[in-house]
């Protein structure tokens, strides 16, 4: 995103300014710049626009920096923003650049580390210059925090299974600031401290009383800051050989490691590139720009006041937009591989239907396979077959039906059939043919039966004939559910519309015998419709 | 200024995570999209072909136990020989035989002129017998008249049920009148006694002779 892993590092001190160019996490040369922008060589210009690409990171070592543990009160995330700016405005107020790094929650605060250094006007200045350059702006970092982690990755012993706090000192002379002390606890930026006391490398002696006393009263600090028996010390101090061979011979027994390096060693143990500077192989400013090069993810960089709103914003939201993108593509995710299940799914229901279509398939030639090995030729019996039935459509009931039901139905009774009259409808009344001709071709026709039926000669009183009538119209009803019987003539005529002749003779009320009773039954069955 | 600020870590990595995942996503679900209409389209066809063929394996099955429950029908129209010209000569023949047979005193027919009408194919039976080839033939009726004289009228319906199953082609009975002699006098006795027809049971027999030969255009072929 920065061109390739190249970037340049801007180091501005109280005392120098030095530009570092790094390419693939290693430093590969560095400049030395004047104190004011306006008096950049233009060879320095033409080195940062061949690479216009390279991002400009600002790293600030000046003496003025503040760092304060502050804590906020919880509130929703979109209102974080204004409250710190509130706060960073109270801790430091006035220009300058400020930072807030949430540090941990406890109870109902949210712990943050409020950074800022003023903004002078030479620091406008060279913020201006950066400003100008067509490079991509990196951003403003505080050199002691940034360089927090560089004394504890050259120390042989991370610090672990200790029971107390684990402090580290990191000791160094900085061109562009002084004497600059970065003490860490527990990994966290605990002080830092900046003389002004330039590197003397004529004078080493000189130099180690410095670094002891300013040792003593670092301590003296820390001990203010809670540094109790029980904890663990460590210090790095990085200058040149003539400096740490003295210190080598000193009494180190208030720290548990003293790592005594020089720049150029530590560049190398770290593989930093160049960090050492030719003409003052004791001076740490390269060492650390390029650790701060080399960190994929910098520290925390500061804001301008007037720096843009909307960055400020993405800054201190970022967590939670990233928070809420991470659950969106998950849930995207989810919703697609839930729909790539369901068509992996179709796809196995497909296979599933496939087997019972192949086997679908197979009963089915089996099916014809065996109608075709039928012993008659099926074509023909088809045909025979529809023939036959067009052919009888209209036929009535099968006649020996109608006759043994008729038996049956008078063999209780000793009946004898009489007369009997079968026709279909095409017999019937030219009324009724006219309404047979308004229904619709293919139905079957009407049936009509008239039978007389002979009571036995026995029967002699008229109430037991026509109680038999009456059995026999319901055996026939009940043989011929289908089928409407009616008595069309009763074995005496008793309805007192109509006219009745007749003669009795021997007893009173017989009938004669030489004239049985017959009954006249009448079966229809109406058409299908 | 703001084009030249690098965004914060963590909004640079939600944008590139966006970015990334829309990509992928939106071409996985093109290609899911796509996947899932080409199967459910082969879906639908393929459940279509499954319905299409269970149709066709119950109807092969019905077929099949159809044709095999309707052999003996088949048989009785074979011989019958329901779809040739109506023989009138082999169907008098036969009414001779039958009135031996069945001991009718008398015996009368009256063949009317034959028809020709259109056979009758939307019956359910017939369509699902699904025989094209019944279109290649006619309806061929000849009304009959029989008059029928016997001493029992069992005879008389014994005569009509094996004239039905004898006669060539198809016999459909559409009136049947019988009227029994109300009373025996000695005289009828007598008659019968020296071997004269004195029928105690007369009736009147129509009939609808019907078959189904080829149309000639057909039996020209």
């Amino acid at each position: 995103m920065f061109g390739g892993g190249r970037s340049f590092i801007l180091t501005i001190g109280d005392e120098a300014i030095i530009l570092s160019r790094m390419a693939h996490g290693r430093l590969i040369e560095a400049y030395t710049l004047p104190a004011e922008p306006s008096a950049m060589p233009e060879d320095i210009l033409r080195i940062l626009q061949s690479d216009a690409t390279a991002p400009v990171y600002v790293l600030l070592d000046v003496m003025e920096q503040y760092y304060k543990d502050d804590p906020l009160p919880l509130v929703p995330f979109w209102e974080r923003p204004a409250l710190i700016r509130r706060h960073l405005g109270m801790a430091y107020p006035g220009n300058g650049v400020k930072a807030a790094i949430p540090l941990n929650k406890a109870g109902r605060s949210y712990f943050h580390l409020l950074m800022g250094a003023p903004e002078t006007d030479r620091l406008a200045a060279w913020f201006s210059f950066v400003d100008q350059l067509t490079n991509p702006f990196g951003g403003i970092y505080l050199l002691p925090y940034e360089s927090l982690g560089l004394a504890g990755s050259l120390l042989p012993d991370g610090g672990k299974g200790l029971t107390g706090h684990r402090w580290v000192a990191l000791i160094g002379y900085d061109r562009s600031g002084g004497f600059r002390q970065i003490v860490e606890k527990n990994g966290r930026l605990a002080m830092s401290r900046l003389t002004h006391t330039p590197l003397d490398e004529s004078q080493p002696d000189v130099c180690v009383e410095d670094i002891l006393r300013d040792f003593k009263a670092t301590l003296g600090y820390v001990r203010r800051m809670g540094y109790v028996d029980q904890d663990v010390l460590d210090v790095v101090i990085v200058t040149s050989e003539p400096i740490l061979a003295i210190l080598r011979d000193k009494d180190w027994r208030e720290a548990r490691f003293v790592e005594l390096i020089t720049p150029e060693e530590a560049g190398k143990q770290l593989n930093l590139g160049k960090t050492a500077v030719p003409d003052q192989p004791g001076i740490a400013d390269l060492l650390h720009a390029a650790w701060f090069g080399a960190k994929r993810r910098k520290g925390q960089r500061v804001r301008r006041a007037d720096a843009d709103p909307v960055y400020a914003f993405l800054e201190m939201a970022g967590k939670s937009i990233a928070t809420i993108t991470v659950c969106l593509c998950l849930a995207a995710t989810a919703f697609t591989v839930n729909k790539a299940y369901g068509v992996m799914q179709e796809k196995d229901r497909i296979a599933t239907y496939e087997s019972e279509k192949r086997q679908l398939q197979k009963d089915v030639a089996d099916a014809k396979k065996q109608s075709a090995n039928l012993p008659h030729d099926p074509t023909n019996m088809r045909r025979l077959l529809a023939l036959g039935a067009a052919l009888s459509l209209d036929a009535p009931v099968v006649l020996p039906d109608l006759i043994n039901g008729m038996a049956g139905a008078f063999l209780p009774f000793e009946m004898v059939v009489g007369d009997l009259t079968i026709r279909t409808e095409d017999q019937m009344t030219k009324k009724t043919r006219r309404k047979k001709k308004k229904r619709k071709a293919g139905k079957k026709s009407g049936l009509f039966v008239e039978c007389e039926a002979l009571l036995p000669r026995t029967v002699l009183e008229p109430e037991h004939a026509l109680t038999l009538a009456e059995k026999g119209r319901q055996a026939l009803t009940d043989i011929f559910p289908d089928m409407t019987v009616s008595v069309l003539r009763q074995p005496i005529d008793i309805d007192n519309n109509r006219p009745l002749t007749g003669s009795i003779s021997g007893h009173t009320g017989r009938h004669s015998t030489d004239d049985p009773y017959s009954v006249l039954y009448q079966l229809t069955r109406e058409a299908a419709k | 200024m703001i084009r030249r600020l690098p965004l914060p870590p963590a909004v640079k990595f939600s944008a590139l995570l966006l970015s990334v995942a829309t990509v992928l996503l939106t071409v996985a679900l093109i290609v899911i999209n796509g996947e899932q209409e080409s199967v459910q389209n082969d879906e639908r066809r393929i459940k279509q072909a499954i319905q299409t063929l269970r149709i066709q394996l119950g109807d092969a099955k019905k077929d099949k136990q159809l044709l095999q429950d309707m052999e003996d029908q088949y048989l009785s129209y074979q011989e019958k020989s329901i779809d040739q010209e109506q023989n009138r000569l082999a169907m008098i023949r036969l009414l001779e035989e039958l009135r031996t047979k069945h001991r009718l005193t008398e015996l009368s027919y009256n063949f009317s002129a034959a028809v020709q009408k259109k056979l009758e194919i939307k019956d359910p039976f017939i369509r699902r017998l699904k025989s094209k080839k019944i279109k290649q033939h006619y309806v061929m009726e000849t009304p009959v008249k029989l008059e029928v004289g016997a001493y029992l009228d069992t005879d008389v319906f014994a005569f009509i049920e094996n004239l039905r199953e004898r006669a060539p082609g198809i016999a459909v009975v559409s009136r049947l009148a019988l009227k029994a002699t109300p009373t025996v006098s000695p005289r009828t006795i007598q008659a019968i006694r020296q071997g004269k027809s004195e029928p105690l049971v007369e009736g009147d027999i129509h009939l609808l002779w019907r078959s189904a030969p080829l149309k000639k255009k057909e039996a020209a072929r």
